[in-house]
């Protein structure tokens, strides 16, 4: 979840696009992925990379039209293919299986070049695993903001026409963070997959889609690390509010209503302010 | 010398109001070119043209004797049209250095590079220090251009423009709300750098005194159209230019 929230950053924080449909290419991710392992060959490391150019290629077609538009028209035009590929998922019963969705991916047995192999149906392998990625992911991540093509996405959200007055076509660079967040993202899915079993349209819809949004904002979406942040504090809190009350989404939603009020800057943004002033005395 | 920028019946519209209505502009290679007017002549409307901000609606540009009527904004600069503009317009939350470094990994060809940390190339801190060193903002490379003082902010301005390597530069009133002493230095410091570095310069400017001392032709542009164009001292007397700024004009 962390690495979706922050895939979606590099298109939000540093690019300044808005996408209400990065659940799509998570989606896209988790079922390639998992249709692979049902249906085709054993192999993780080949669902994974399949799923992953699945979702990239797909992010490269949807961002193709949705690069045309700006503001609010192309946060609404991601939203509408993203429930376009909730339909999809939704109404192509004979290969995503409908609203059951997929049910029993298997956990994969990975192995590194034929010599060590770890059974991944051990959670705690599975999670091992996972952070592995999470951590490389991270860090390449980490690379691109600080490149010159991270530089040039900050300055499209700094001021898009000036980056165009430099020289270089805004949409093509807009377009190639779109792909990057949807390849990262597709991983994310990717990797859920076997680790869930199952897979369902419900990954797939804007509910889902809204979360990254969330999260960024808790955390703090010009902080590199703030939807990390953002996105086990989105876990922690709908964990403790679900555990004291039924109508869990009601007050859930108006925390968070309170802290992007008060936190504007997310809590990295407030914790950053916070210690300026502190370092100043 | 040679023609570097024409523009051939040049025109614009904003619905009834013509803001630049069939311009013929000729600026030669090397010349520092002062287009003046009232408010409301049309001269950033013009500049908006020229670097295809805005479409036009009739006429051509051509620039070298090439074509470049039309097209997209990023093609044009790649001629070597670079351009200021009068309302500020630069990245507000980077810094002086990353400011200008947008446009240099631009015109290196650096752009699509997605891992080497941008800083750490050395052909890119080079280039960045030689526009900061010229401009004089090399002391605050590593300020956010929000915390520069007004004037520093017109420099960064120039420096982006600057960094893209133009032969021609476009500069919409470089020194806007500056204060006179800083107004001068300012254009004086233009002035040595394209000279330096062989810009034709095509500028606006409110302030005459500037004009008439540091431009070698004139163009006077009111209700958008060329009422008179020259040396500085035939602008300076001619009565058409005169009345135009009284509004007297019928
Ligand atoms: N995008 C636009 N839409 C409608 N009208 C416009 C637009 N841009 C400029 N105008 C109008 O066109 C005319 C010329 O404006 P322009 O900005 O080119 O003048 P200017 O010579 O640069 O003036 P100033 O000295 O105040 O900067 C003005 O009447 C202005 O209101
Ligand atoms: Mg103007």
């Amino acid at each position: 979840m962390a690495l979706l929230a922050t895939s979606f950053n590099l298109l939000f924080g540093y690019t300044g696009l808005l996408s209400f449909g990065q659940a799509a290419y998570f989606g896209i991710g988790a079922y390639v992925c998992g249709l692979m392992l049902m249906k085709i060959s054993s192999s993780f490391w080949l669902a994974i990379l399949v799923g992953v150019i699945f979702a990239t290629l797909s992010a490269f077609a949807i961002g193709f039209f949705c690069v045309r538009l700006t503001g609010i028209y192309f946060s609404m035009l991601t939203l509408a293919f993203g429930q376009m590929v909730y339909a999809i998922a939704f109404k192509w019963y004979d290969v995503t299986g409908g609203d059951n969705g997929l049910v029993g991916v298997p956990k994969p047995t990975i192995s590194f070049f034929g010599l060590i192999s770890l059974d991944l149906a051990s959670p705690l392998y599975y999670y091992y695993f996972v952070l592995v990625f999470f951590i490389l992911s991270t860090f390449l991540l980490w690379k691109i903001v600080h490149s010159p093509l991270g530089y040039i996405l900050q300055g499209i959200r700094e001021n898009l026409e000036r980056v165009n007055f430099s020289g270089l076509e805004v949409k093509k660079f807009q377009l190639i963070a779109f792909s990057i967040a949807g390849c990262f993202a597709g991983l994310a899915g990717a990797l859920y997959a076997p680790f869930a079993s199952t897979v369902s349209p419900d990954v797939v819809g804007w509910t889902k889609s809204a979360e990254p949004v969330l999260m960024t904002l808790l955390g703090g979406s010009e902080v590199f690390l703030g939807p990390i942040l953002g996105s086990w504090l989105f876990l922690l809190l709908k964990d403790y509010i679900i555990s004291h009350t039924d109508f869990w989404e009601i007050y859930f939603g108006i925390t968070l209503v309170f802290l992007v009020i008060f936190l504007p800057g997310g809590v990295m943004g407030f914790l950053g302010n916070l210690w300026s002033r502190v370092a100043r005395r | 010398m040679a023609i570097i920028l024409e523009t051939k019946q040049l025109t614009k519209s904003f619905g009834e109001l013509r803001a630049v209505d069939q311009i013929n502009l000729s600026v030669e290679e090397g010349e520092i070119r002062a287009i003046i007017g009232p408010n409301g002549a049309g001269k950033t409307t013009l500049f908006n043209l020229i670097s295809g901000r805005l479409p036009i609606d009739s006429g051509q540009i051509l620039f070298r004797g090439k074509d470049i009527t039309n097209l997209p904004v990023h093609k044009i600069l790649r001629y070597g049209i670079s351009r200021s503009f009068q309302i500020t317009n630069i990245f507000p939350k980077l810094t002086v250095f990353e400011n200008v470094m947008i446009p240099v990994v631009s015109r290196i060809g650096k752009s699509l590079n997605f891992i080497t940390p941008a800083k750490k190339i050395p052909k890119v801190n080079e280039e960045v220090y030689k526009v900061l060193e010229s401009i004089g903002l090399t002391e605050k490379a590593y300020l956010p251009a929000t915390a520069l003082s007004h004037g520093d902010q017109k420099r960064l301005e120039m420096a982006i423009a600057l960094a893209n390597q133009p032969t021609l530069m476009l500069l919409d009133e470089p020194t806007a709300g500056m204060s006179p002493e800083d107004t001068a230095q300012t254009v004086e410091l233009i002035k040595k750098v394209c000279q330096e570095l062989a810009i034709t310069i095509v500028f606006t400017e409110h302030d005459m005194e500037i004009v008439f001392s540091i431009s070698d032709r004139i163009s006077v542009l009111h209700q958008g159209r060329i009422i008179a164009e020259g040396k500085p001292q035939d602008i300076r007397y001619n009565e058409r230019v005169i009345e135009a700024y009284l509004g007297e004009v019928p």
